[in-house]
């Protein structure tokens, strides 16, 4: 088993000492790190002239929302935005008159919220319909959201159980939502979208050689007529690929969250999803939602972590990942099930057909969690979808003997996705 | 201690590379004789298990070459192969080390025992991709030798290397055939004729002698010629008979020639030597 690891060793080595292969890496960061900063170059105009900076704006727009954070976002809060957004006079671009800058921006995440609950499949929520909200209409902000929610989930194909379960978990989301400004993880969560494709693009760099390079170079021979040559080097190939594909997903998922929180801000770790996605139906928060589908949480605060422990045991049975769409290639989203119940001594598959088909285009995808003693668990994930189909699998480590650790142990399932061939990290406290 | 080859056969489409071949062969220096393109190195991938043969079978004690303890026994050093530029000539040997099997500690006291014998030691950190293609060379010799193998297989092994290095080599090659097999192809007729105990020659794909020196030689005794002849007569007898040495001489040209026949009247039978062979086999004139 040592050489094994020494082959790998080996293997990353050949890879790493590549010129091409630090300067892609390099570039990659680069392109993570403009693609978090790049809406913050240019300018916003009025009348031709500049008003002010991109970054500019996004620092006075963090500032109202901070002055909003920890308020419920209930009537109250909403009717007070409603009071601002009613003193903009009627123009063709309200955002350019001073009584909206004045008053109403402080106040414009409020309306960006209320837009996605109030918005209807014949018609568009508008800026009109915001500053003829009625006290009435906004005291049925959370039931008008339940009853979208209802509507969405009725309309998918999954099965009576799989709706009543999306419901339940719907209902246990904690209401009045707590307003928070989040705009670092909206950021990362939108960059997450094209992360693949720079993942996918330093892989093909660096992983595509994996062994034609030994044709390439002609070591073959020497490699063929070696003892471990046509077994145990494969193998170890094998997990170098795989394994560096994962640390590339994981270095850039890293970069990206490092710079989304470095330029936007830390806030907003334990706000509820739903501030940004307002139909998730997971009682979570943007922190476990970050940490859950690209792992994370090694990165942050400590007591984010403790929310997202007890986010995930809220959750308990699933999580829905809500990014990582990319348009071009697969819109689906990825979706895992960690089941807890299933937690006998025995590996237990995880019935793959049960829970299929929700919301629409996205789909729940079977993910399998074998126990093994205790000791560890192995999650592994199909992801299929037009025709496609990926399984990957890993091994979590568990700590505890306890033989419910199925139960307990806090598990950040990161996306499979045909750009994203692997990648998952977790962990246990 | 036995290798064995039976009846290994190798086509790649209608072209035959191995044709039938069967030997066996004991602890001794084997040297394979043949001109380009005479299947040497095809049959060496094959006793290496880098080609799977056609037909036929290969086995060392009765171990076929496919499974992993026949690669156990074995060390190869390709006529042409490829090291990554950037180890050093120490993390190379590792790595082969490790592909052989050979434990870490064990591998590194091997690795540099080896690399001193091949004069590499001061260049032991040194990227491989400086270095010149004689110590190239002298690097591919030493990994073929990390594990001890019972079966060295050496393609071309004294190539690009220096008079001097040669000699070394060829003793260490000698020595090394005391209780292994080592069966070595090369060009350099003077290199097998030192050191192999056994020539084996290929010709199209099969193998047409197979001996010790003198039984070899005596196949064309007699048919070696030298003599001293006019400028005129050189071009004629040259394309009649292969040239194995011409040298001026004044006005007349003095020509080692290998034929059936005595090439002309002045020319006198002389003692044949390997590469008189060599050259009566595979030299152009008898191609066509």
């Amino acid at each position: 088993m040592n050489s094994f690891w020494s082959l790998v060793g080996y293997e990353y080595k050949k890879i790493l000492h590549k010129k091409s292969v630090r300067v892609v890496l390099l570039l990659a960061v680069i392109v993570s790190a403009f693609s978090v900063g790049g809406t913050l170059f240019g300018n916003s105009y009025v009348d031709g002239e500049v008003f002010e900076s991109n970054y500019d704006a996004m620092v006075k727009d963090r500032a109202y929302a901070r002055a909003l954070a920890g308020r419920k976002l209930d009537g109250k809060l909403i009717m007070e935005a409603v009071s601002a957004y009613v003193e903009i006079p009627q123009t063709d671009k309200y955002s350019d008159t001073v009584e909206y800058q004045t008053i109403a921006r402080p106040y414009s995440e409020i309306y960006l919220i209320s837009r996605t609950i109030f918005d209807t499949a014949s018609r568009r929520f508008n800026m009109g319909d915001f500053q003829a909200l009625t006290d009435e209409q906004v005291k049925q902000f959370y039931v008008t959201r339940r009853d979208k929610q209802v509507q969405l989930v009725e309309g998918t194909g999954m099965s009576n159980k799989a709706k009543e379960q999306m419901l339940a978990l719907d209902a246990q989301i904690e209401t009045p939502f707590t307003f928070s400004y989040t705009g670092g993880y909206t950021r990362f969560f939108v960059i997450m979208y094209t992360c693949g494709l720079a993942a996918a693009f330093v892989m093909a760099i660096c992983v595509a050689p994996l062994f034609s390079g030994e044709y390439t170079l002609g070591a073959d021979q020497l490699i063929l007529a070696s003892k471990h040559g046509k077994n145990r080097l494969i193998a170890a190939k094998l997990f170098t690929g795989f394994s560096l594909a994962a640390a590339i997903c994981l270095a850039l998922t890293a970069a990206g969250y490092a710079f989304s929180m470095c330029i936007f801000g830390f806030d907003g770790g334990e706000a509820p999803l739903q501030l940004l996605y307002a139909l998730v139906a997971l009682p979570t928060d943007h922190g476990a939602s970050g940490a859950a589908s690209r792992s994370l949480h090694l990165f942050r605060l400590p007591d984010d972590i403790g929310n997202y422990h007890a986010a995930f045991r809220k959750a308990k049975i699933a999580f829905r990942c809500n990014y990582t769409c990319w348009p071009i290639v697969d819109c689906s989203n990825v979706c895992l099930y960690l089941r807890s119940k299933y937690r006998t001594a025995q590996s237990v598959p995880y019935p793959p057909n049960k829970y299929d088909g929700i919301l629409g285009r996205d789909r729940w995808y079977p993910i399998r969690a074998f126990r093994t003693g205790g000791q560890a668990i192995l999650v592994s994930a199909s992801v299929c979808g037009w025709g496609k189909c990926i399984t990957c699998a890993i091994c979590i480590p568990c700590f505890q003997k306890s033989s419910d650790c199925l139960n307990q142990v806090p598990i950040a399932v990161i996306l499979f996705k045909q750009f994203m061939p692997f990648g998952i990290v977790f962990c246990n406290y | 201690m036995e290798l064995t080859l039976d009846r290994v056969t190798k086509h790649y489409g209608s072209k035959i590379a191995c044709d039938r071949i069967s030997l066996t062969l004991h602890p001794g220096v084997y040297g394979l004789l043949g001109a380009n393109g005479a299947g040497k190195t095809t049959l060496m991938r094959m006793m290496c298990g880098v080609l799977v043969p056609t037909f036929g079978s290969i086995t060392y004690d009765g171990i076929d070459v496919s499974c992993e303890d026949y690669r156990d026994a074995l060390g190869y050093l390709p006529q042409e192969f490829g090291y990554y530029p950037e180890f050093s000539a120490l993390d190379f040997m590792l790595y082969i080390a490790t592909l052989k099997g050979i434990p870490k500690l064990r591998a590194r006291e091997k690795a540099r025992e080896l690399l001193e014998l091949v004069s590499l030691e001061k260049e032991a950190k040194k990227k491989i991709k400086t270095f010149s293609g004689g110590m190239k060379q002298r690097l591919g010799v030493a990994q073929s030798m990390l594990n001890d193998p019972k079966i060295l297989i050496l393609d071309e092994p004294t190539a690009g290397l220096d008079p001097k290095e040669r000699v070394r080599f060829r003793n260490l090659i000698s020595r090394l055939g005391a209780d292994r097999i080592v069966l070595l192809s090369t060009h350099i007729v003077s290199d097998v004729e030192h050191i192999a105990g056994t020539i084996l020659v290929m010709k199209d794909g099969r193998l047409i002698h197979q001996g010790a020196l003198e039984e070899i030689i005596r196949t064309i005794e007699g048919r070696v010629w030298e003599c001293i002849v006019p400028q005129a007569l050189v071009d004629s007898l040259c394309e009649r008979y292969p040239a194995i040495n011409m040298r001026q001489e004044g006005k007349d040209v003095f020509l080692r020639l290998v034929g059936d026949e005595k090439p002309c009247d002045s020319a006198i039978a002389v003692q044949a030597a390997l590469e008189d062979l060599y050259l009566y086999y595979f030299s152009e004139v008898n191609a066509k």
